[in-house]
């Protein structure tokens, strides 16, 4: 019991030391990285909290036709028209209601605090601090989710990589209400998962409110909406006559909460809002194929900034495979609910290739990686394609570390590490008692590895580095 | 019951605080204030705005030429200026890069506007779309 409880203490010490090390990667240079004023949408956001707190209008940027008042100003904020600017003024809006203001009330908040009182004054060194802490949290619940769902190495190995993945790290400074649906949709994961499990109403209680919350950081939280559909549905064998119950008890907390938007909207005028709500609907839609090939070939920071990541593209592979597959692990199933819950989101909603759009797939991407990578250390699962798809990462973070020309001096002793470790592999199989000892250390070096280049590759990126290697 | 209190706190508190605080001034105030944690230059070719604006006809091109070649070109958008006097436009210029106006007359700046050099008068004046302004630093009257 005692040495339960120690092992239980030192756990949490290990999981709490991703947290800070998630804190610390995304905490360096996050002002300088990625460049202020690459979305304007960060300052957008901030002003709209600002405004709101302090004028009781919500002002900001945003260009969609359908807004009464529409100003052309030039606010040089992070001195971005000096650096990235296009020339254009921004567009200056009021009463902005593209989106619902809890983003912006959470970012212009705490720059209101620190003592901001002017949009100039918004700058990135104040307003990403909050977003900072909101992706921390994401970490934090990452880990969380994978712990009561598939147990403690999964929770390591998920954490650690989205903890330090560059991408994902950039990603989660930029002020994007993404950012913010991220920790609400794992925390009614997190939810659903132990009112599934234990039945007690507190959690689908929880659940709701999280999902309520998660449509007033962007009307795509209603994301977390569909993920509890599909989980009761899901859960319809067991509990036939508890879905429809549970499911109004669900609504009926969660639609008021979503519903304040509209309340909020129609104090500056119904007109007003319902314009905009339909110009929202009027925004380009790109249909056609690139909708899921950018998805899941090309990962964006913005529109415009590529960073391609070989643990998200690992983490579709490994989705299609549990597609083919049909997993009879609750966890995982959950797990693809939310993925299939967001592709419907993104798809319907979104489909264009922005970069934030896609931010919510990933945390959900790594934890069915992290699983079908623990499953490899852990139980022998699948050790080829385990050991294959970490090499694809580990080359991936080397190439990028290092410099692919650079690397050359070390491709042979590469290829035969490689080719032998795959040999031994086939080897293995064909024994009855699998003696995968030796290929768990293995994954665990490998994995190891990974983390260190995801560390080394971050510490690495400045703002010439931006510039000239981030296209 | 908690729903409907918030609900009114809400309603409440925002059209209270609109109707008491928003107004053009306070508009104007957060938008153009001046910025508190903004260095201030006094090297007037350091910045200078990028690109150019979409709209077309509606800017007017500023060029400062600094000592020692340097040179800091800009276009700003006539729609985003208030002020459309050629004094209007320099201030607006001015506060987008971070500068005292003044610095143009202490660093003994000769302004030209479309290459005829800009008098008091001329200042005041509303500015024609497309206009280009160039200041040269210590330049001597038969320069």
């Amino acid at each position: 019991m005692m040495k339960n409880n120690f092992l239980k203490i030192i756990k949490c010490f290990l999981l709490v030391g991703i947290v800070i090390l998630a804190l610390l990667v995304r905490k360096k240079n996050y002002a300088e990285i990625p460049i202020p004023g690459q979305s304007v949408d960060e300052y957008s956001y901030s002003w709209v909290g600002l405004s709101l707190i302090e004028s009781g209008m919500p002002v900001g940027i945003s260009g969609i036709e359908g807004y009464k008042h529409s100003l052309p100003r030039y606010v040089n904020v992070d001195r971005f028209f000096q650096t990235v600017s296009s020339g254009d003024p921004l567009i200056i809006n009021y009463p902005w209601m593209d989106h619902p203001p809890l983003l912006g009330l959470i970012t212009g908040g705490y720059a209101y605090l620190s003592g901001v009182r002017v949009f100039e004054d918004t700058t990135s060194y104040i307003i990403r601090k909050p977003i900072i802490i909101i992706s921390t949290i994401s970490v934090a619940l990452l880990t969380i989710y994978c712990w009561i769902n598939f147990g403690f190495l999964t929770a390591m190995i998920g954490g650690l990589i989205y903890a330090t993945t560059p991408l994902v790290v950039l990603s989660g400074r930029m002020i994007q209400a993404e950012n913010a649906i991220i920790p609400s949709l794992l925390a009614c994961m997190i939810f659903t998962s132990l009112y599934i499990k234990r039945k007690k109403d507190v959690w689908l209680f929880m659940v709701a409110l999280v999902a309520g919350v998660a449509t007033l950081f962007k009307l795509t939280g209603v994301v977390c909406h569909l993920f509890v559909l599909f989980a009761l549905l899901g859960n319809l064998k067991k509990s036939k006559n508890s879905f429809w119950n549970d499911f109004g008890f669900f609504l009926a907390i969660s639609l008021p909460i979503s519903f304040l938007f509209v309340i909020y909207g129609s104090i500056y005028g119904l007109p007003n809002f319902k314009n905009i709500l339909f110009s929202n609907y009027n925004r380009f839609y790109g249909i056609g194929p690139n909708v899921l090939i950018e998805l899941i070939r090309n990962q964006r920071l913005t529109q415009h900034k590529f960073l391609p990541e070989i643990s998200i593209i690992s983490g579709w592979l490994v989705f299609l495979g549990l597609l083919i597959k049909k997993p009879k692990n609750f966890g995982l199933k959950l797990t693809m609910w939310g993925i299939f819950s967001y592709l419907i989101i993104y798809i319907f909603f979104g489909s264009q290739p922005y970069g934030w759009y896609s931010f919510p797939f990933w945390p959900l991407l790594i934890i069915i990686l992290a699983k079908f990578l623990s499953d490899g250390i852990e139980k022998g699962k699948n050790l080829m394609a385990v050991f294959f798809v970490s090499i694809l990462i580990v080359g991936a973070n080397i190439s990028r570390v290092m410099g692919i020309f650079e690397f050359q001096v070390y491709a042979n002793w590469w290829r035969i590490l490689v080719s032998t470790v795959f040999f031994l592999l086939i080897l293995s199989s064909f024994c009855k008692q699998k003696k995968v000892f030796v290929f768990r250390i293995l994954l665990l070096m490998i994995m190891a590895v990974i983390i260190y280049t995801n560390l080394v590759y971050l510490r690495s990126i400045n703002i010439d580095y931006w510039w000239q290697n981030i296209s | 019951m908690f729903y409907g209190v918030f609900v009114l706190l809400m309603c409440f508190g925002l059209k209270s605080r609109m109707a008491n605080n928003f107004s053009e001034i306070k508009l104007k105030e957060m938008i153009s204030g001046k910025s508190k944690f903004r260095d201030m230059t006094d090297d007037l070719c350091k910045y200078q705005i990028l690109g150019d604006p979409k709209e077309v006809g509606n800017y007017v091109k500023i060029n400062i030429m600094c000592v020692a070649g340097r040179k800091a070109s800009s276009t700003l958008s006539l729609s985003a200026t208030e002020d459309k006097t050629v004094e209007g436009v320099i201030k607006e210029y001015a506060r987008i890069i971070g500068f005292e106006e003044k610095l143009l007359a202490e660093k003994n700046f000769k302004c030209y506007l479309d290459n005829k050099i800009l008098t008091a008068e001329m200042e005041v004046q509303m500015i024609r779309p497309t206009s280009t302004i160039d200041c040269y630093e210590k330049v001597n009257d038969e320069e």
